[in-house]
């Protein structure tokens, strides 16, 4: 079954670029450039992922509102924002309004390829719960490359793509400081020394929400993060 | 000089005022003697004409075409009562003015006389209703009268002639046994033997023996005289014979048509006199011989029209308040002398020439100015007082409201120029407050070019990112239609580039970004040193060719903010110093804490340029020069650290080095102090 993907992009030119190479991994592609002619797409036949900028056209924020409306339309649906704006503001709002993941435009084709294939992997696993084969245990961590499913204690921890590629490259080597750039080219994406901090920080927090006591991802200042040894469990 | 003190000074201009005053006064001095003048000329005026018509009120009066000195007298008034005493002191002005009356007077002649044997002055003089004589006698031989005596004559004597109200003709000699209190005896006409005929108690007479002769002083009540009166003094200087020898007189004693006149200021007509006009005038009426028939008011009270305004005193200010001032009047007064203001008017009463004087003083304008003068002082010194204290006062408050606009002003642009709050806008519709309202205007124009430039950055790199990611996503997929293997290398070298841009959009908007996510950051209060520890173990493994130093000199050192930014901000200097920095050399470390705690950055290398020490760590400002450049440069990176610092409550300062081999770079942050430790 051939996978719909939705991009919904005021740039004519990115939107094609994007179309064109998902189309290339065998994707079915529709484009749409800006809210109105999304809702009216989208309507009666949902695709499997959107693809959705948050400024389209006129309305600053309208990618926003379409995510909102896709949400009430189907919980499961995943959703990548993909935009220029990479403030910290930005980027929580889009999480908060249920996005999967956030991507900034400088993102490298190849890359968003890979994430759209481990959204749909993750789609699929979870799907079919098939007992996976690539799991990293570290403590009471467990993180499920294939399925991109992270759980603390036995319960999952809702991470974004991006968190989550952090997150299994800290926990790949415990013990091993990872500088930023190390995270940024395990999490594939190209931002700079302030918004790692911020996702560092946004992971911890998620965590804490499941284990009020979680500090296994140290902060090694000057250097970057590194994952601790899980004294609890040890 | 300060405004309020400008303003002052543009009060003595109030001066001025005084000033005009007082010219009007020294004008007005003139004029109200103008005013005076006239009045005393309708006042004479109207005397004389008075008197015109009541031309019986001289009837009494010996008015004479003709006037013989030592034979015609005058009694002029006194000034005080005399004693009768016949001491000569109250006399001897009067005395000295008198003819010496001599051998050219000699009436009668019974012997040989001796020129100096025998001779007299006389002085007669009115005070209330009694006429007084008095008559100093140079005598070498002063011979009395005998106790037993009948005759009054054959002794020294003084003789007088009256003639009465009713031209009856009195002949008195007063002659004395002994110094004393001498007896006027009424005595009978020469042709009828001269006898006394009796004492006249209403005569009074002293008689005074002196070194060469002897005082004779008399007081006749005014009712036994009209007008016609002789004295007369005989001379008897043998004690034996008690023969006459001569008789000196003021006229022939003996003979009634030769009798001289006695004028005597009449009171009737000093009566009316005083009933035209009142005491502000002097007026005297005097004979075709300037002889005073009538007298009222006298000049020093005489201040005419202007009398009445003679209150002198207070001035509607406190008593001591006008004494305190009255050395300040004075210095204002006009200084003119005191004058005296004289009108004639002639006048012919039955062919005799009379003359009215009408005199005034000048006083009464001199108490009109100096009163004026006190006026106006009061009131330019309230208006001083006042006008001053207003004028300092408003000056005062305009000096305030600029100097506070002037801080406002000031305190709305940092020290690197930016725009820190807006000015708030004043309220007030003068010029102070469109003043205000302008310079808000301004700087709020200001702000928003400000925040455009400092948006600039984030705007253009925010636009930017769309066309990069055109460009990025068309390589990608150029190089998916690329063959594997086929590598290509335009394709990397576009890779690259895009890639350069891409790093350099987000360095732009890297201190936008930090600066908008401050506020939403949680403080810790965390150890500086370990910090420093760990950060520079970082950059150890990071620049392998240079060689770091640490050295702390405290610890703990707590800092209450973000440790993420502290290192963020360190990673920049130590970039920055590597980058100016020699391959392999030192880049050392410092931390010391005292009041605050000092990081310095220390690196060998090029001086940095004069001038650029406050610059440095402004947004885009880069002092690269000859510096090879190996990456994206904005003048970004000390900015950051800049606002890092700036967050912290601290500061950040770039110098040269003392031995001039190098840069120091020092953060100054306030150490958290926790109450009880």
């Amino acid at each position: 079954m051939t996978r719909k993907i939705a991009i919904v992009e005021d740039e004519p030119a990115i939107r094609e670029n994007y179309a064109d190479i998902l189309r290339k991994q065998g994707y079915e592609v529709s484009t749409c450039g800006n809210r109105d002619e999304a809702q009216a797409a989208m309507e009666d036949d949902l695709p499997d992922l959107a693809i959705i900028d948050i400024g389209l056209g006129d309305e600053i924020d309208g990618g926003f509102a379409l995510c909102q409306w896709l949400r009430r339309r189907s919980t499961s649906l995943p959703i990548i924002f993909l935009s220029a704006r990479d403030s910290d503001f930005d980027i929580v709002s889009g999480l908060r309004m249920g996005a999967d993941d956030y991507l900034t435009k400088d993102i490298s084709l190849p890359h968003l390829v890979a994430r759209i294939a481990a959204l749909f992997r993750r789609m699929e696993v979870m799907d079919a719960s098939e007992p996976s084969t690539d799991v990293i245990r570290q403590g009471r961590l467990e993180v499920d490359s294939q399925r991109i499913l992270c759980r603390w204690n036995g319960k999952p921890v809702d991470l974004t793509l991006t968190e989550f590629w952090m997150v299994h490259a800290l926990a790949k080597h415990p013990g091993h400081v990872k500088s930023r750039d190390q995270l940024m080219q395990d999490s594939r994406i190209v931002v700079d020394d302030a918004t790692i901090t911020s996702h560092i920080k946004r992971i911890r927090k998620k965590f804490q929400q499941i284990d009020t006591g979680f500090d296994c991802i140290e902060t090694v200042y000057g250097m970057g993060y590194r994952w601790v040894e899980d004294k609890q469990a040890s | 000089m300060k405004l309020p003190f400008q303003l002052l000074a543009l009060a003595l201009l109030l001066a001025i005022v005084p000033w005009i005053g007082y010219r009007q006064i020294s004008e007005m001095e003139s004029r109200l003697i103008d005013a005076q003048v006239r009045a005393l000329q309708i006042t004479a005026s109207s005397v004389a004409r008075a008197l015109r018509e009541q031309d019986e009120l001289f009837a009494k009066i010996p008015l004479r075409d003709r006037v013989e000195p030592g034979r015609d007298l005058y009694a002029d008034a006194l000034g005080q009562k005399p004693v009768l005493d016949g001491k000569d002191d109250e006399w001897a002005q009067m005395l000295e003015q008198s003819p010496r009356y001599g051998k050219e007077h000699i009436i009668e002649i019974l012997s040989a006389f001796a020129d100096d044997s025998l001779e007299f002055r006389l002085a007669t003089g009115v005070f209330d209703d009694a006429l007084y004589v008095f008559v100093r006698v140079l005598d070498d031989r002063v011979v009395y009268r005998e106790v037993n005596s009948i005759s009054v004559h054959r002794n020294d004597n003084v003789q007088m002639v009256i003639v009465g109200p009713g031209k009856e003709i009195r002949r008195y000699t007063i002659a004395t046994i002994q110094p004393g209190e001498a007896t006027a005896f009424l005595v009978a006409a020469r042709d009828q033997g001269a006898r006394a005929l009796a004492t006249e108690p209403r005569i009074r007479a002293t008689w005074l023996a002196t070194e060469n002769g002897y005082n004779v002083e008399v007081r006749i009540p005014r009712d036994l005289v009209e007008s016609s009166v002789g004295f007369a003094v005989s001379d008897v200087d043998n004690q034996e014979t008690r023969a006459l020898i001569a008789t000196i007189g003021t006229s022939n004693v003996f003979r009634p048509e030769e009798i001289g006149t006695l004028l005597i200021p009449s009171r009737t007509l000093e009566d009316r006199l005083r009933r035209i006009v009142g005491p502000d005038s002097n007026i005297r009426i005097l004979d075709g011989h300037g002889r005073v028939i009538a007298e009222t008011g006298n000049l020093i009270d005489a201040s005419g029209i202007w009398a009445d305004l003679s209150d002198d005193s207070g001035d509607g200010l406190p008593g001591p308040v006008y004494r305190m001032l009255q050395p300040v009047y004075d210095l204002f007064m006009p200084h003119s002398d005191a004058t005296i203001l004289s009108e004639r008017r002639p006048l012919d009463i039955g062919g005799h020439q009379i003359t009215v004087v009408a005199e005034q003083n000048t006083n009464g304008v001199a108490r009109v100015q100096r009163q004026t003068v006190a006026h106006l002082m009061s009131a330019s010194l309230l208006l001083f007082a006042a006008g001053g204290l207003a004028l300092y006062g408003a000056g005062w408050i305009i000096s305030r409201r600029i100097s506070r606009l002037g801080r406002q002003i000031e305190g709305a642009v940092d020290a690197q120029g930016r725009v820190r709050q807006g000015l708030p806008a004043s309220s007030r519709s003068d010029e102070i407050g469109d003043l205000s309202r302008r310079f808000t205007d301004v700087v709020d124009r200001l702000r928003q070019y400000n925040t455009y430039l400092e948006d600039m950055s984030r705007r253009l790199a925010h636009e930017l990112r769309t066309p990069v990611s055109v460009i990025r996503s068309s390589l990608d997929n150029l190089s998916m239609e690329t063959p594997a293997g086929d590598s290509n290398v335009f394709l990397d070298r576009a890779n690259e580039g895009v890639n350069r841009l891409a790093n350099i959009l987000n360095s732009m908007t890297e201190a936008t970004r930090l600066e908008q996510s401050l506020d939403a950051t949680d403080l810790e209060i965390f150890d500086l040193a370990g910090v420093l520890r760990g950060c520079v173990k970082g950059y150890e493994l990071a620049w392998q060719d240079r060689q770091f130093s640490l050295s702390i000199e405290a610890e703990p050192v707590k800092v209450n903010g973000i440790p993420d930014l502290i290192a963020q901000m360190l990673d920049k200097l130590v970039s920055n110093a590597v980058e100016f920095s020699p391959p392999d050399s030192t880049i050392r470390i410092r931390l010391t804490a005292e009041d605050e705690a000092v990081v310095r950055v220390i690196n060998d290398g090029p001086s940095l340029p004069a001038g650029m020490e406050e610059r440095l760590f402004d947004s885009m400002v880069s002092v690269r020069d000859g510096v090879k450049s190996t990456g994206s440069h904005l003048g970004l990176g000390l900015y950051i650290a800049r606002i890092v610092a700036e967050f912290h409550g601290g500061d950040i300062g770039a110098g040269n080095r003392e031995d001039a081999q190098g840069v120091i770079v020092t953060v100054r942050l306030p150490i958290m102090r926790i109450i009880g430790q």
